[in-house]
């Protein structure tokens, strides 16, 4: 049954850590995050996450005898730190990426901008010259003749860094009725939906916060359901999220409660406000006890957004209920299950094509893209029925999906391989598996620059890769922002 | 020599886990495979060429003979050979090498740890033996070339496996860099005793969807030597140079500078599958965005002619076109005949193709006639067709095709997907893989009549990505071909007709004998117990159960074989009943699955629990607003047309569950019950916490009632909702007269309850007094006159109803601040029985009007597709013909049943022994896709004397009331016969094997273990198949 979270005790929020201290609530944060991040699937990550732990305890005698300064502990304003999520503005001229900072090493994360006209000035200069573009901190790759890797500085937009909490994962962008944009980012380590205002001319992020590279304030940092104590906070592991510009909301699914929240983001310009949250949308895995809600998308037109679950084969569809004045309410529609392809309990991302007739949705178990058939049916109700399924890569989580002109095509990212699949949903056959780094987590598309971007968790760079049909390089990453980290750190 | 390659075979097979042995550690398990995507087959061992013995690939006729027990000339005294299984990974861009007689992957570089596989190209997506057998060819996606493995090195474990990539040139001398999607070969050559070529040999058939071309392409230098162009007007012709040209570049090697290819232009057909005809003579080719099956003559150079046939299907249920993509060919065979009967002839030889259409279908093409089958033909209307040439297939669109069975989804084979997932009465699909003919023939044992394990004769195998394999009856040559109509139950034509799901029970001609249930759960369509009747004692008593709408009985009569009379009533759905009555209740066996019905009075439009999404959540959540006088429910989600809502049906605001505190509320809002609330109302409201108490008056009215509402008006997002008034249930059907008669008939309705005798009974003194007029109710089916409740105030209404109007009314239209929260609502039917199956869902076929999103019934709605019972329906045909005349309808029908009679002595009914009764009856016939049956006693005048006279003299009225519920179970439907215990994951490939095998490719991850299976299965073993797994 699903229950309203209201009413819940508050919950003690982690305090900003002082330098050289760590408090006991944030060594919990510090195990939960490292044990229960939803990357800890991969033996790999595992094997980072618990290096990093061991790392983190044995140092934490040496912090609590020899504190560091705030300079020391302060996030580079342009460097990729395990970066997370990412977004692009209205204009495909900016790339928002959140750096998570997953092992502790500075005193919060961060989000970049990167500017996507210089991406594509330096693939372009790269690609047509086959040389180094003059004056550019790049080289070529060591290992793959056609990726040049350049410094990440070179395309981080000075001055714009912000700070925020850590363990950011997915970030959305809104566009504004000024022509301006709003940036949404799930923050688990606070936990709150973290909001900034984006200006497109100047590319300044802005939440509040003064002096270079500004921490976001609390008010940029939504913990409280409709600001108000009384009523109770956040549900906690915020992870998913869907960013609404038309109708002027978001939605955000918490990865360890099986629940999902609403904020009202009026487009007007107003601050945004948690207006609604249901708890125990999903139920428990019986076998392993979790309880997840995971990817959310809407069908666009109409206004339904579909959530995933990876510990139940459910996928329930929200609406968003406007009455009067009051606040906005999450309203639970139709559910379907994913049961065509065996009981699929382990569904990650989902999206849309761009008429809503069709949703792609990454399943883990059994390691299977699915392509449901969601138009209309003459009664008015989308078929949500399945069409086509692909087998692709077991670790597969995030997906993005665009047409270059040769049809529709889902980019998946496999975070195990290293890997970004391009699969052709209708031939449901596999066009092409581009290595992209360790780690590769999200994925975005700029369909007018012809560029699939992807960022590596693991090695700290963003990939580019090379959508131009017909180009020899179709399919491959032409640019790497950021060297390699290696295992262990830079 | 063959001894000792199946000893290195397992030896290589083994010894990965004799590393193993002496460790402590746990083995990991071994993924040998890794999405397996395509096998082909090879024939490898020791062969005689002009006297002198070698070990070599040879063409797989050689091992086909010695596997027969046949000797090919020239060949004595040499060791049989082998068959191998070559294994695509296009993730790996490898290929497996599987020894078929040991099951074991084979290691093809035995001086690297682990199995190894042969490295072929980047994305090979498909693989096919050359015209020698000696040579296998992949092309390969990613690297848009050719590798050809030398099948002789690859085989031989002292060698290492030679590949060579072949680049693909056009005509005019140009690499061809697109990417292929299939490729094919012709056929083997049958000369035994040739030493293998250097070069493969013969023509390959590659598909390159993205530049709408099947190119044919000489398998030793990868030169192009003709292709076809499917061109957008549908036209097929053979490719130009300027066609070449245009073929976007889509590999490369990443060299910076190579000039860009050209835009690639927007392709309507994209080739995507072919195959080549045994004899070498026609080239099949299907295409992913056409509905066209195109047959090419290939000439004896293996190129094409200009003889070009193109098969169009049908289009898809809702009239969209559909794409074609895998499909078999399958031999040519000799439909009819049934070896059990006097039919000697078979009526002719048919070829098929099956072929996968987009909307998730098969779709039957006769070749020889150039037509697409309809393989879903209702086949109530063919109960008297005869002629088996025409059953064969039917063709689509003809005149003398019947029209489909409800929930066709077009003509094509529909697999049945997984339970509780359809909508509105239409079956979920499970979505087809790939396709396998098999044919099973032996004279020597017949097979046993309607046996599902007992398969003689032509049949396909369909994998489905739900991980089953299916099988269809091509031609079930251990069926009758048509319909017995003096034994209908002993041939019924969904399993007797060609290109239909095969069943899995047998003996479904059994009858009942004595009365009884079949001793096993096999036997045809029935109900598994009698079914139940939900009553409640409040609103009829015990003793007049009989009152209530019921199935038609039907008097069964035998004995228990010791000399004792069995007698006993039946219903019309029950396996006792005549087997005529049998028949017409389950018409369409295919339709039947075994599931619980429910006929519901005034039931809800959904009965989903928890875990199923049919006909979606029983209590929905929306928005109740005002809109001037009108009052709307609103759901963004828009599920009124799909719940089948129609005008005047019932709309409840169930509020919240004052036990549960504000759980079901919103964030800020309580659950909250007025002081006033009485035992009527078990809900709450939920309204502002901080404004309850002042919200308390102005709602009061509201909160204090039953909150139900009649529906005005019904779109897909919206409904118009107004007061219900309290009706009276003993209001005649045929319209009030008088206030007078309503108050008369009001002292009626309490005495439902009670089990007094009419004559006995002393009306009870009421314990409040009601006033009652006969009028029209806006709030329900115009035509009649309805005693309704009147009143001045609340107070002069029974609890749980208000006052408006001068009438009690469930509910007042609700002020705006009482409502503004979202509302927790149910819908349920108006006035009628609802009829819902617990897989099949209620049947609704209400759409949406594409200009008003109103709530419509189309003119080409399926006369099947009902799921409601009104009372008072239109009179049936005087033929019974329910798919052309009303459904429901009514009509007087023979009802038997056993009753307890009374003789009335001194005004006391004095009981008599039980007695059976025939009796006419008014009663309601009801069909869907699946049952067909009678309700009788829907209307009565009650008893007159004593209970179960039948006598009454009032106006007829109807005596159902809210909650009143048949339930029953369906068991002994279709179930389709599949491949057992496989537990394959996503099995995307079958494909006929050396010996008559299938063999699977399993490309799921079965489990943490694995990462693909191959799964072996002998058709002939129709119990289990004898499934053998290779990984």
């Amino acid at each position: 049954m699903q229950k309203r979270v209201g009413g819940v005790q508050p919950q003690t929020s982690v305090p900003s850590p002082n330098p050289g201290k760590i408090p006991m609530k944030a060594m919990h944060t510090i195990m939960t995050a490292l044990t229960q991040t939803a990357f800890t699937r991969s033996p790999s990550l595992a094997g980072t996450a618990r290096g990093a732990l061991v790392l983190t305890l044995a140092a934490l005698p040496m912090l609590a005898g020899c504190p560091a300064t705030s300079d020391e502990v302060r996030p580079p304003d342009d460097q990729f730190f395990f970066p997370t999520g990412m977004a692009i503005d209205g204009d495909e001229g900016s790339l928002f990426v959140t750096n998570a900072n997953s092992d502790l090493r500075y005193d919060s994360g961060s989000i970049v901008v990167v500017d996507l006209e210089r991406v594509k000035e330096l693939a372009a200069s790269w690609l047509n010259g086959g040389q180094v573009p003059a004056g550019a901190d790049c080289e070529i790759d060591s290992t793959i003749a056609t990726t040049l890797v350049c410094n990440e500085a070179e395309v981080i937009v000075a001055d714009s860094t912000v700070r925020t909490g850590n363990f950011a994962t997915e970030i959305g962008v809104q566009a504004l009725d000024d022509g301006s944009a709003r940036v949404f980012a799930a923050v688990r380590g606070d936990p709150s939906l973290t909001w900034l205002d984006f200006d497109p001319a100047s590319r300044e992020l802005e939440c509040g916060g003064s002096g270079a590279m500004p921490r976001c304030n609390q008010e940029h940092r939504l913990t409280r359901l409709r600001d108000d104590e009384s009523i109770g906070n956040l549900p906690a592991e915020p992870f998913g999220l869907y960013v609404d510009s038309a109708d002027g909301f978001v939605i955000m699914t918490h990865l360890t409660q099986g629940a999902v929240s609403l904020a009202d983001a009026p487009t007007d310009g107003s601050p945004p406000v948690i207006s609604d949250a249901l708890g125990g949308v999903f139920d428990t895995d019986p076998s392993t006890g979790a309880r997840s809600a995971l990817g959310a998308a809407a069908r666009l037109p109409g206004g339904r957004v579909y959530v995933t679950s990876r510990s139940e084969e459910r996928v329930q569809i929200f609406t968003v209920a406007r009455i009067g004045a009051s606040p906005p309410a999450l309203v639970p529609s139709d559910y379907f299950f994913l049961r065509d392809v065996l009981p699929s309990d382990d569904a990650r991302g989902i999206r849309f094509n761009e008429e809503g007739t069709v949703a792609y949705v990454v399943n883990r178990d059994p390691a299977v893209l699915q392509v449901l058939d969601t138009s209309l049916d003459a009664a008015g109700q989308p078929k949500n029925t399945l069409k086509q399924v692909i087998e692709i890569c077991s670790n597969a989580s995030n997906l993005t999906v665009g047409d270059l002109g040769a049809g529709e095509k889902v980019y998946v990212a496999c975070f195990r391989e290293g890997q970004v699949w391009v699969v052709d949903p209708i031939g449901g056959g596999v066009d092409a598996i581009v290595d992209v780094g360790r780690g590769p987590q999200a994925i975005a598309i700029s369909e007018e620059k012809e560029q699939l971007y992807v960022t590596n968790f693991l090695e700290d760079t963003v990939a580019v890769v090379d959508l131009t049909l017909a180009s020899p390089t179709e399919n491959r990453v032409v640019l790497k922002l950021g060297r390699t980290r290696q295992s262990g750190g830079k | 020599m063959s001894d000792l390659r199946y000893a290195l075979a397992m030896a290589a097979f083994t010894s990965s886990l004799a590393l193993g042995c002496g460790q402590n550690t746990t083995p990991q398990a071994l993924r040998n495979l890794d999405r397996p995507s395509e096998i082909s087959f090879a024939c490898f061992g020791d062969l005689n060429v002009d006297g002198t013995a070698v070990t070599s690939a040879q063409p797989l006729s050689s091992c086909a003979a010695h596997l027969r027990g046949e000797t090919p000339e020239g060949q004595e005294g040499v060791v049989p050979p082998d068959f191998f299984a070559f294994v695509l990974q296009p993730a790996l861009g490898t290929v497996a090498v599987v020894n078929v007689r040991a099951l074991g992957i084979q290691d093809n570089d035995q001086l690297t740890p682990g199995l190894n596989d042969i490295p072929v190209g980047t994305l090979p997506v498909g693989m096919a033996e050359d015209q020698s057998g000696c040579f296998v060819m992949t092309a390969n996606s990613g690297s848009c070339d050719l590798a050809s493995i030398d099948a002789t090195s690859a085989l031989d474990l002292a060698r290492v496996a030679e590949v060579n990539r072949v680049a693909i040139t056009t005509p005019a001398g140009d690499p061809l860099l697109t990417r292929p999607r299939s490729i094919a070969a012709g056929p083997q050559t049958d000369i035994i005793g040739e030493i293998c070529p250097l070069e493969a040999a013969g023509m390959i058939y590659i598909t390159y969807p993205d530049c709408n071309l099947v190119a044919v392409v000489e398998a030793a230098s990868g030169e192009i030597q003709s292709a076809l162009a499917f061109r957008d007007t549908g036209i097929v012709e053979a490719a130009t140079d300027a066609d070449f040209a245009a073929c976007p570049i889509q590999c490369g090697d990443g060299v910076i500078n190579v000039a860009h290819g050209t835009e690639p232009e927007i392709i309507e057909e994209k080739p995507v599958a072919l195959e080549v005809s045994p004899d070498g003579g026609s080239l099949y080719i299907t295409s992913e965005t056409s509905p066209f099956f195109t047959i090419i003559e290939l000439d004896e150079d293996g190129l094409p002619t200009t003889v070009i046939r193109r098969i169009r299907v049908a289009p898809g249920a809702e009239g969209e076109e559909v794409g074609l993509r895998n499909f078999a060919i399958s031999e040519r065979i000799d439909m009819g005949g049934d070896l059990h009967d006097s039919v000697v002839f078979p009526i002719g030889e048919f070829q098929f193709v099956y072929a996968i259409a987009t909307d998730s279908t098969i779709r039957v093409i006769d070749i020889e006639h150039s037509q697409e089958c309809d393989t879903q033909v209702d086949p109530r209307y063919l109960a008297d067709e005869t002629d088996v040439e025409f059953l064969s297939c039917m063709p689509v669109g003809d005149l003398r095709t019947p029209q489909r069975r409800l929930g066709a989804a077009g003509p094509g084979i529909q697999l049945p997907g997984r339970r509780s997932q359809g909508r509105n009465g239409q079956t979920a699909l499970a979505m087809p893989l790939d396709i396998a003919f098999s044919t099973s023939t032996d004279p020597e044992s017949p097979p046993v009549q309607a046996d599902p394990n007992s398969m003689i004769g032509s049949f396909a195998f369909v994998t489905a990505a739900s991980g089953q394999v299916f099988i269809i009856n091509v031609d079930d040559d251990g069926y009758a071909d048509t319909r017995n109509s003096e034994q209908p139950l002993a041939a019924t034509l969904p399993l007797a007709l060609p290109h239909q799901l095969r069943d899995d029970i047998a003996t479904r001609g059994a009858v009942s004998e004595n009365c009884s249930s079949p001793p096993t759960d096999a036997a045809g369509a029935r109900t598994g117990s009698a079914p139940s009747q939900i009553i409640d004692l409040a609103a009829i008593a015990n003793s007049k159960i009989h009152e209530m709408p019921f199935f038609r009985g039907q008097r069964c009569q035998g004995d228990d074989g010791l000399g004792n009379p069995i007698d006993t009533i039946v219903t019309e759905l029950s396996f006792a009943a005549d087997l005529a009555t049998r028949d017409a209740a389950y018409p369409d066996l295919r339709a039947v699955e075994d599931q619980a019905w429910s006929i519901a009075w005034e039931g809800t439009h959904s009965l989903d629990p928890w875990n199923v999404a049919i006909d979606g959540p029983v209590v929905r959540k929306g928005v109740v607003a005002r809109d001037g006088a009108r009052v709307l429910l609103q759901d963004a989600g828009s599920p009124f047309c799909s719940l089948g809502i129609e005008t005047y049906d019932i709309v409840a605001l169930v509020g919240c569950n004052p036990l549960l505190e504000d759980a079901q509320c919103g964030i800020g809002e309580s659950c909250y019950v007025h002081a006033d609330t009485t035992a009527a109302v078990q809900s709450g409201v939920c309204l502002p916490a901080d404004e309850a108490d002042a919200l308390s008056g102005t709602c009061r009215d509201f909160l204090t009632s039953r909150r139900r509402y009649s529906v005005a008006s019904s779109s897909q997002g919206e409904l118009e909702l107004v007061e219900r008034r309290r009706m009276l249930r003993t209001t005649p059907l045929d319209g009030c007269e008088s206030a007078t008669q309503c108050e008369e008939l009001a002292l009626l309705e309490p005495l439902l309850a009670r089990d007094d005798h009419p004559i006995e009974a002393a009306i009870p003194e009421p314990l409040r007094e009601f006033s009652w007029v006969c009028e029209a109710d806006p709030g329900r089916v115009p035509g009649v006159d309805r005693c309704q409740m009147a009143c001045e105030s609340a107070e002069d209404c029974e609890d749980g109803f208000t006052c408006s109007g001068q009438r009690c009314v469930e509910a007042i239209l609700p002020p705006a601040a009482c409502i503004g929260a979202v509302q927790r609502y149910q819908t349920q039917i108006g006035e009628a029985f609802a009829v819902i199956g617990e897989d099949d869902g209620y049947a609704s076929a209400l759409v949406a009007a594409p200009d008003t999103g109103a709530c419509i019934r189309p003119a080409t709605a399926s006369p099947l597709q009902v799921a409601r019972i009104p009372l008072r329906p239109e009179p049936c045909d005087d033929d019974g013909d329910f798919m052309t005349g009303p459904n429901p309808c009514q009509t007087t029908i023979g009802h038997d049943e056993d009753y307890v009679p009374y003789v009335v002595q001194d005004g006391i009914c004095i009981t008599q022994d039980v007695a059976p009764r025939a009796r006419e009856t008014t009663a309601v016939r009801f069909a869907n896709g699946a049952l067909r049956f009678h309700l009788v006693d829907t209307e009565t005048k009650g008893d007159l004397e004593c209970r179960g006279d039948q006598a009454g003299e009032g106006p007829a009225f109807a005596t159902p009331f809210a909650g009143y519920q048949i339930i029953f179970q369906v068991i002994g439907g279709f179930f389709p016969k599949t491949v057992p215990s496989l537990s394959a994951a996503l099995p995307t490939r079958v494909v006929p094997g050396p010996a008559g095998n299938l063999w699977i490719l399993d490309q799921g991850d079965s489990s943490s273990l694995d990462h693909g299976r191959i799964i072996r299965i002998n058709p002939t073993e129709p119990g289990a198949f004898d499934p053998t797994v290779i990984q």
